[in-house]
């Protein structure tokens, strides 16, 4: 049965309202980020600047090294994203296909992880990328150097493991029927040949929604970028720290902030759209696995 | 998907020699291993500095006063990091305390110095100070903050006073002689009401502009130090509910609701917007109207007005000692250096920062005559309580201020009833 008319026009106006309150702050912000820091201090709203200042833009992006904290966000982002899947994906499915001694008081520590807020980690975690020996000037005993801070490997290791991840893809293959495996050990497969030859290609889905969870946490991660690089360097600094940077004592540059922003938005917008066929393309492969 | 697997595992291959290769190569650019031999023979010395604040400029400065620092040290090297105000500071030292890897030198604010002292992140410089030939030079308002339990922690390298900032455009325009902004409490009542422009019951224009909320309510204790009241005695002890502070509860009261404009303050400050002719501000926080062509020559700032003592609100960040520090010396020297006349002069020249030495003042008017009321604000200021229960004071008192403001309590029912709830933390968090 087809909707009525007055039912389409209501759920085209309930749409239309959720997409005016999710877009109108950005809507701001586009806006902020082409205003003077004297029409920034106006009382009144303005949502249309008279006289548009792209000119924030250049600035917003001359305050300090842009493309290369963009680089060091994509390469964190992409590095730890890809890496986590790998090990996500495998670990869920030893957890679900593999029969070993301790498996499940394994898999209960690893639900115990996923308790434990971050935070509490953090100290622990900084003290581990710091003593890392042989690496920045560190001894065999880890003493002596910097360790891993301040370098890609000091962001990425914490993060390229992870127990929600493991846990999704655990309870995803715990659903595959054993005779896939069979299959596969007839024509051959050993068990690490089974995992990339037949499941990871059925993994679409859950590789997808964990791709978009993980790229938007990495990107937009803060804390652990802050206490494990050094602002003397641009080397590792990633684009949520140097966001930071827009503000001194008294004030806070809205018209550069909000143009810097949209650049790092707009940075993970054009990829998620460049890479959007490949995760719906997932996510039905997934979908039809049987 | 087999070829997009293929190519995945490939990139993970490629990635990951890439970080193994960037995690453990040499960390040169940002440190040298601390054992390491300089040309003389001698041991390298390296020692850390992380800084509150984030912005470019200072930045900037702070890298070059390193490398300055370094040339006249040979053999010392300093890795410098900072952490943007805010949070993010008291996250990266507590991370780094924690670890047992606390920086050799930290700029931070008045606020850190009492609980960081009682965790023993901060080292006495009492005695180093006191053979330093130029000590008697700092302002003893300024080293005043960076005093705690008759020991020195932190000296000052940077203030923020609040000042009094008016337009003397306004001024005119209400038959006010522009030149004598008020200096009394009396007289800032008076001119407010003067100068407060409204449309029917509207006010367009605040005749004294003061916030209805904020994370840190300085400007109602601009108005306690300014009628001789203090929020804590000699002894540490909070001195919440005394007549000083109800004075100044009842005066605001009296006129603030007919001459202001209502804003927290996360928003706009009305005077920076053009829409008060007086206020309370931050000297910082004055820059932009002060940089702003269309208020060239019409913004004039003075001494905050007071009732019995001349005294403001003056915040400061200074450079301390870390506990875990084995340089002391280095660090001193390196703290000498920031705090020399020379260096003190750069920051007045190159960041507008007010000078800490007694002897700059002088060449700090003559940067900028409106310097001399900055200078005056610096040495006449006080900061927020340097004791342990200050963050507790800091939301208590904003809770009781805006009590008062929105008429919620009387002042005497909101001091005691302040005084009561400070009272019972201090002693929870004793516990």
């Amino acid at each position: 049965m087809k909707p009525s008319i007055g039912l389409r026009a209501l759920s085209t106006a309930v749409l239309l309202f959720f997409v005016f309150v999710t877009g109108f702050p950005f809507l701001i912000m586009v806006s902020v980020s082409l205003q003077s820091m004297s029409q920034v201090y106006s009382r009144e709203l303005i949502l249309f600047p008279s006289n548009p200042q792209f000119i924030n833009y250049k600035t917003a992006m001359s305050n300090g090294n842009w493309a290369r904290y963009l680089w060091n966000s994509l390469y964190v982002t992409g590095m730890a994203t890809i890496l986590s899947l790998f090990i996500n994906a495998l670990t869920g499915y030893t957890f679900a296909r593999m029969r070993f001694k301790g498996r499940r008081f394994l898999f209960f520590l690893l639900l115990i992880g996923m308790m434990i807020p971050p935070q509490v980690t953090m100290v622990p975690l900084f003290s581990m990328m710091r003593h890392f020996p042989l690496a920045g000037g560190n001894t065999i005993f880890g003493q002596g150097g910097t360790g891993l801070v301040n370098t890609y490997t000091g962001l990425i290791l914490p993060y390229i493991a992870g127990s929600f991840g493991v846990f999704l893809c655990r309870q995803f293959y715990v659903s595959f029927p054993r005779e896939l495996d069979e299959a596969a050990t007839i024509d051959g497969c050993s068990r690490f040949g089974t995992f990339v030859r037949v499941y990871l290609p059925l993994s679409g889905s859950i590789l997808a929604s964990l791709t978009i969870l993980k790229v938007t946490g990495m990107w937009n991660e803060y804390t652990w970028p802050l206490i494990m690089t050094v602002a003397s360097s641009d080397r590792v600094k990633t684009v949520q720290i140097a966001l930071t940077s827009f503000r001194n004592e008294g004030e806070i540059f809205w018209n550069q902030l909000m143009a810097a922003t949209l650049v790092v938005t707009a940075v993970v917008g054009v990829i998620f759209l460049c890479l959007q066929k490949y995760f719906v393309a997932g996510i039905m492969a997934g979908g039809v696995k049987e | 998907m087999k070829k997009f697997v293929s190519m995945g595992l490939v990139l993970v291959l490629l990635l990951s020699c890439g970080a193994a290769v960037t995690g453990c190569q040499k960390e040169n650019e940002v440190s040298a291993p601390a054992n390491g031999e300089s040309t003389s023979g001698e041991k390298d010395k390296t020692l850390t500095l992380v800084r509150l604040g984030n912005d470019q400029g200072e930045g900037e400065y702070w890298k070059a006063l390193i490398t300055k620092f370094e040339d006249a040290n040979p053999g010392v090297k300093i890795q410098y990091d900072e952490a943007a105000i805010g949070d993010a500071m008291d996250t990266k030292l507590n991370t780094m305390f924690s670890s047992g890897m606390g920086p050799d030198l930290i700029g931070n604010g008045i606020l850190s110095v009492p609980n960081r002292v009682e965790m023993g992140h901060y080292q006495p410089i009492t005695d180093y100070f006191n053979a330093w030939d130029e000590k008697d030079d700092i302002m003893p308002s300024v080293l005043a903050n960076g005093t705690y339990k008759d020991e020195i922690y932190g000296i000052a390298y940077s203030t923020t006073p609040f000042i009094f900032a008016y337009r003397k455009d306004l001024f005119e325009k209400a038959g006010l002689d522009p030149e004598a902004p008020p200096k009394t409490w009396d007289e800032l009542k008076e001119y407010a009401y003067k100068l407060t422009e409204k449309e029917g019951d509207t006010i367009t224009t605040a005749g004294f502009a003061f916030p209805m909320s904020s994370g840190n309510f300085v400007e109602y204790d601009v108005f306690v130090f300014g009628n001789g009241g203090m929020f804590y005695d000699s002894d540490g002890n909070p001195t919440l509910d005394t007549p000083e502070k109800a004075e100044a509860f009842t005066f605001l009261k009296s006129f603030i609701d007919d001459v202001n404009i209502p804003y927290n303050s996360n928003e706009t400050h009305p005077f920076i917007s053009g829409n008060a002719a007086m206020t309370l501000i931050n000297n910082v926080a004055l820059a932009p109207i002060l940089a702003d062509e269309q208020y060239e020559g019409k913004v004039g700032i003075a001494f905050p007005p007071y009732n019995t003592a001349k005294k403001t609100f003056c915040g400061c960040n200074m450079l301390f000692v870390g506990r875990d520090c084995k340089e002391k010396e280095t660090a001193f020297d390196f703290i000498k250096m920031a705090l020399s006349k020379e260096e003190v002069m750069k920051r007045a020249e190159d960041l507008a920062i007010p000078v800490t030495r007694t002897s700059c003042v002088q060449d700090f008017i003559t940067l900028d005559p409106m310097n001399a009321v900055r200078a005056e604000c610096v040495e006449n200021g006080i900061g927020m309580p340097r004791t342990t229960w200050a963050p507790m004071f800091q939301k208590v008192r904003n809770d009781m201020v805006q009590k008062v403001l929105y008429s919620k309590e009387s002042p005497e029912e909101a001091l005691a009833n302040a005084a009561k709830q400070l009272d019972e933390e201090i002693a929870a968090a004793a516990k």
